[in-house]
């Protein structure tokens, strides 16, 4: 029998805390003992779920797709890169200018998006996120010379004529005497609390009444309006809005990597995000990071792991089978789900070990074709669509649900409540 | 509704992963010619445009100064002529003195080297080290942690490369394949220097993703501390050349055409390989002005990335200051593009007296099929494709008659899909090789990783395991900076060299040939180009140029 804990109760914010707490600390663990390249990674991962956050605003939560938060980003990027060489902004003064550039970028999108629905709406944003690379290059108004061009941006210090420098890397400063050598350590900071906040406000945002507002727009348009919901301002808003998160994480790319470049911001990109949002789960908050962390070290692992062997790829395919077969022996879906990943985790950390211990011949030798590594990740991808729909978020809940469960409790009603409640037998007579 | 959608809207992504992954193998042909892209590390030249010394307006004009660090155009302009008047190269310039024999010249070379260095005691001296040709590194800028003998142990030579072997431009990931397939043969006849040291190619895919490439570099840093690191691509190059040079490790032979790695004063850890794109957009340019009458149309398609970028600027610097080309159409077109038909017919409408392909990869191909269906090839006086799509089995001939009379500045470097070739002993023996480590010897990027930068890693790293102390990091950068030998896979004439800061790039020349379809060879017209020594070092400042 599930733990029962009441929504709002003393116990279920005590609850909370200790999850947040417990969240804070694996953070600090892994700043602090991770090797200092995998916290870039990390750096990346807070990046990248900001990002694939504001795009569940979009998708998840108001129920457009458009495909183009990897343009937003992009923006953010550029506009951060180009402050701090061009005008000799500090970091943190690009952060609120970078996002307004991709916000207003936003609402321009925002506008036609009244206007096109579900696939076509997909294309039109597919077109500008496809296009945006090559819009980076041209040579009007000096958008090359601003955004590094083909050849990229470095945010780095250069002796301006008379020995003024302008731009640098994000290093600790002066006054703050840790990290001077590790400088990802020092960025993750900064970048750290840029990423809670977001998180924190889009969190309260979505429960919020405009949140609100924009899932019931996803919900049922019609039932929105009817509601009393402004469906242009609101989509609109929220499609800024969403932008503007990809602006934030452009910043926070350009604050860890000190380094632009167009074919950073691709397509390619722009999948990534979709993988993690729907990996991590539509429509939910912590979904996002969740997906921004397979994204990033899942990809990491399976180039690591798994690289160039045909028979690792046939292992994660005879993991995957065997998941599939023993959780369809399972009498609930509970349990189902539990297998699944039970299973695939623990083919996936004996194929590690395996693989670590044995060195099996690759594929990449045999017939001088790339590394399989995307593919395996491809796979990896298409299982946990099947085994876990809902995202590992969902999935989590799900199985979480059988130790601790959140009981909602019901409004207070006033005391003469029953007076209110429709009398069904007077609507049917009328009828 | 929605919900069903992103699913199968999720799968299909996680299926054009796997496509892109295993695709890459269908697109390698094509893409082989991208690699040609690093193979042909071509030509040069030089277009300096911002011939800083004539042009006071070029202070104003920002664009123009971004193509520093080229050879001086009329040191161009010179060499170009004497080479038209200069004897034909004949056959091709094949060579057929013996594997063995070439081996013991090499050594040689490499001995005569290694007593100059010697002789001029180069080498660290306190904290500094000194080296060829004025070149001078501060060593207590270095990390404290910082070892001279890194990458080294166990008689293993560790040797980190980040390439592309995913995404679009995968195929030239095969480059670093090439490479690793004459590292094995290096391995099993012997090893490096005199303690056959073993060479260990650790190659990381960046995707040609900047970032990543960063990621990589560190992780290779912190978990391997390789020998020394080679990177690909222009952008992914830049992004970790400040962090390398930082840390005092070698970023020896970039596999990219830009300017920027001929710095060794501010960047001394960083060098190139082949000659900056710009030059050979200055060669097409002091071509057309000795060869055709003013006014001159010039229609260019363009690869939209870093390296096409690179031709289009170079040559519209030069168009800019020239009487003979009176108008430059420059039309772009997706690196991933499956057809070109739209941009090739823009460019037929614009009746162009000369065509230019700054393309590589498939693209080349495509260019070349395009325009003769367009009539560019019955307008147009004269038609080039670049360095970079030198390669016959993967460009020409699957062309068929479309490929005919086409005009390259080729590089020099000979081609080793070439027929004429086969009676080459070093390329026919390259060939071999390339078949014998499992790989198919018609993807000319296996050939340029194997033959042209395969070959020069190990012939500095066998310098540098000569010298006093062996094989450490400052020793090989020395011996880089030394390097001068007769590249085996370049034409005879061609320099493959450098000098510390007097010469910071290794290839400055190029042949110029026309493509004979009935024998499906490259012909070259008159002798060839050299302008070693020609090109000033570029200090890049993005934004702004040399």
């Amino acid at each position: 029998m599930p733990y029962v804990i009441d929504r709002g109760s003393a116990q279920h914010r005590m609850y909370r805390m200790v999850g947040f707490a417990l969240l804070a600390l694996v953070g600090a663990a892994l700043w602090l003992f991770l090797p200092e390249f995998q916290v870039t990674r990390l750096n990346r991962v807070i990046a990248m779920a900001v990002a694939i956050l504001g795009l569940n605003l979009v998708v998840g939560f108001s129920g457009l797709l458009a495909l183009c938060q990897s343009a937003f980003i992009a923006i953010g990027a550029f506009v951060t890169a180009s402050l701090i060489m061009d005008h000799s902004w500090d970091y943190w003064m690009t952060v609120p200018f970078s996002m307004l550039a991709a916000f207003i970028m936003g609402l321009v999108l925002g506008v036609p998006a009244l206007k096109i629905k579900g696939l076509y709406l997909a294309m039109a944003t597919v077109a500008f996120a496809a296009a945006f690379p090559s819009l980076t290059k041209l040579e009007f108004w000096s958008i090359s010379e601003r955004t590094g061009g083909a050849n990229g941006r470095e945010i780095a210090a250069i002796p301006d004529g008379e020995g003024i420098i302008r731009g640098e890397k994000l290093n600790s400063p002066d006054w703050f005497p840790f990290f001077e050598n590790e400088p990802s350590r020092y960025r993750f900071i900064p970048i750290v609390i840029l990423g809670v906040l977001a998180f924190w406000m889009v969190g309260n945002l979505v429960k919020s009444r405009p949140g609100r507002a924009v899932i019931s727009i996803r919900d049922n348009e019609i039932g929105a309006a009817v509601s009393g919901v402004e469906l242009r301002r609101f989509k609109v808003l929220n499609f800024g809005l969403s932008a503007a998160l990809g602006g934030l994480a452009g910043v926070m790319w350009a604050m860890n990597s000190g380094f632009v470049a167009e074919q950073d911001f691709t397509f390619v990109l722009m999948v990534d995000l979709l993988v993690g949002l729907v990996v991590g789960g539509v429509g939910t908050v912590s979904g996002a990071a969740v997906g921004a962390i397979v994204v990033v070290f899942g990809r990491w692992l399976c180039q690591t792991y798994f690289d160039y062997s045909l028979s690792s790829m046939l292992w994660i395919a005879a993991v995957i089978a065997l998941a599939v077969w023993m959780s369809r022996q399972q009498p609930s879906g509970r349990t189902r789900v539990l297998t699944a990943i039970g299973v695939t985790v623990a083919g996936l950390i004996a194929g590690l070990l395996l693989f670590a211990a044995v060195d099996v011949p690759g594929l990449y030798q045999l017939n001088g074709n790339g590394p399989l590594s995307q593919a395996i990740f491809g796979i990896v991808l298409i299982a946990n669509v099947f085994v876990a729909p809902q995202g590992i978020i969902g999935a989590w809940r799900k199985l979480w649900s059988n130790v601790v469960q959140i009981r909602p409790i019901a409004p207070d009603l006033p005391a003469d409540a029953e007076s209110i409640s429709l009398n069904m037998d007077a609507v049917t007579s009328h009828a | 509704m929605q919900k069903k959608l992103l699913r199968f809207l999720i799968a299909l992504c996680a299926l054009s992963m796997v496509a892109t992954a295993c695709g890459s193998g269908d697109a390698v042909d094509t893409v082989a010619d991208a690699a040609s892209d690093v193979a042909d590390s071509s030509t040069d030249a030089a277009s300096d445009v911002a011939d800083a010394a004539d042009d006071a307006m070029s202070d104003d004009d920002e664009a123009m100064e971004e193509t520093g660090g080229a050879v001086d155009d009329e040191a161009a302009e010179e060499a170009m002529a004497e080479a038209a008047d200069d004897e034909t190269v004949e056959d091709g310039g094949v060579v057929t003195t013996s594997i063995a024999d070439l081996e013991a010249e090499w050594a040689a070379q490499r001995a005569e080297i290694v007593a100059d260095i010697k002789a001029n005691g180069y080498g660290v001296d306190g904290t500094t080290l000194t080296g060829p040709g004025g070149w001078e590194v501060d060593l207590s800028a270095c990390p404290s942690d910082w070892s001279d003998e890194a990458g080294i142990a166990d008689g293993v030579i560790k040797i980190g490369h980040t390439t592309a072997q995913s995404g679009a431009l995968a195929a030239y990931g095969n480059i670093g394949v090439g490479m690793g397939a004459w590292f094995d043969y290096v391995n099993a006849n012997g090893g490096v220097g005199p303690d056959g040291l073993q060479l260990e190619l650790i190659i990381k895919d960046d995707e040609y993703v900047a970032t990543k490439t960063q990621e990589l570099v560190a992780e290779l840093l912190q978990s391997e501390d390789p020998f020394y690191i080679t990177t690909l691509g222009s952008p992914n190059t830049f992004s970790v050349q400040q962090t390398l040079n930082e840390n005092c490790v070698p970023q020896p032979m970039s596999m990219t055409g830009h300017q920027a790695w001929g710095d060794p004063e501010n960047n001394p850890w960083t060098s190139g390989l082949q000659m900056s794109y710009a030059t050979e957009s200055l060669m097409w340019g002091t071509w057309i002005e000795q060869n055709l009458e003013a006014p001159v149309t010039v229609a260019a398609l363009v690869m939209d990335n870093d390296f096409g970028l690179a031709y289009e600027q170079g040559f519209e610097d030069f168009a800019e200051n020239s009487d003979v080309i009176e108008e430059v159409k420059f039309v772009r077109h997706d690196p991933a593009a499956a057809t070109l038909t739209n941009e090739i017919t823009t460019l037929a409408a614009e009746a162009p007296d000369v065509f230019i392909s700054m393309t590589a990869g498939n693209p080349c191909l495509l260019a070349i099929e395009e325009a003769a269906r367009a009539g560019i090839t019955e307008i147009a006086d004269a038609f080039f494709t670049p360095s970079v799509c030198k390669a016959v089995s993967s460009y020409m001939a699957p062309a068929g008659e479309a490929a005919d009379n086409w005009l390259i500045f080729g590089g020099g470097w000979k081609d080793s899909t070439d027929p004429q070739y086969e009676a080459d002993s070093y390329i026919s023996w390259m060939n071999e090789q390339i078949e014998a480590a499992g790989l198919d010897p018609n993807i000319s990027l296996f050939a340029s990783g194997f033959g042209q930068f395969g070959w020069a890693h190990v012939q500095a790293l066998e310098i540098a395991a000569e010298l006093d102390d062996g094989l450490t990091r400052t020793n090989f950068m020395i011996a880089l900076r030394a390097l001068r030998m007769d590249h085996p896979a370049l034409l005879e004439g061609i320099a493959f060299g450098q000098n510390g800061v007097e010469d910071a790039y290794l290839v400055e020349g190029s042949d110029l040939s026309r493509f004979d379809n009935a024998t499906q060879s490259w012909i070259i017209e008159g002798g060839v180009i050299d302008l070693d020594g020609q090109s000033p070092n570029c200090a890049w400042v993005a934004g702004e140029g040399c």
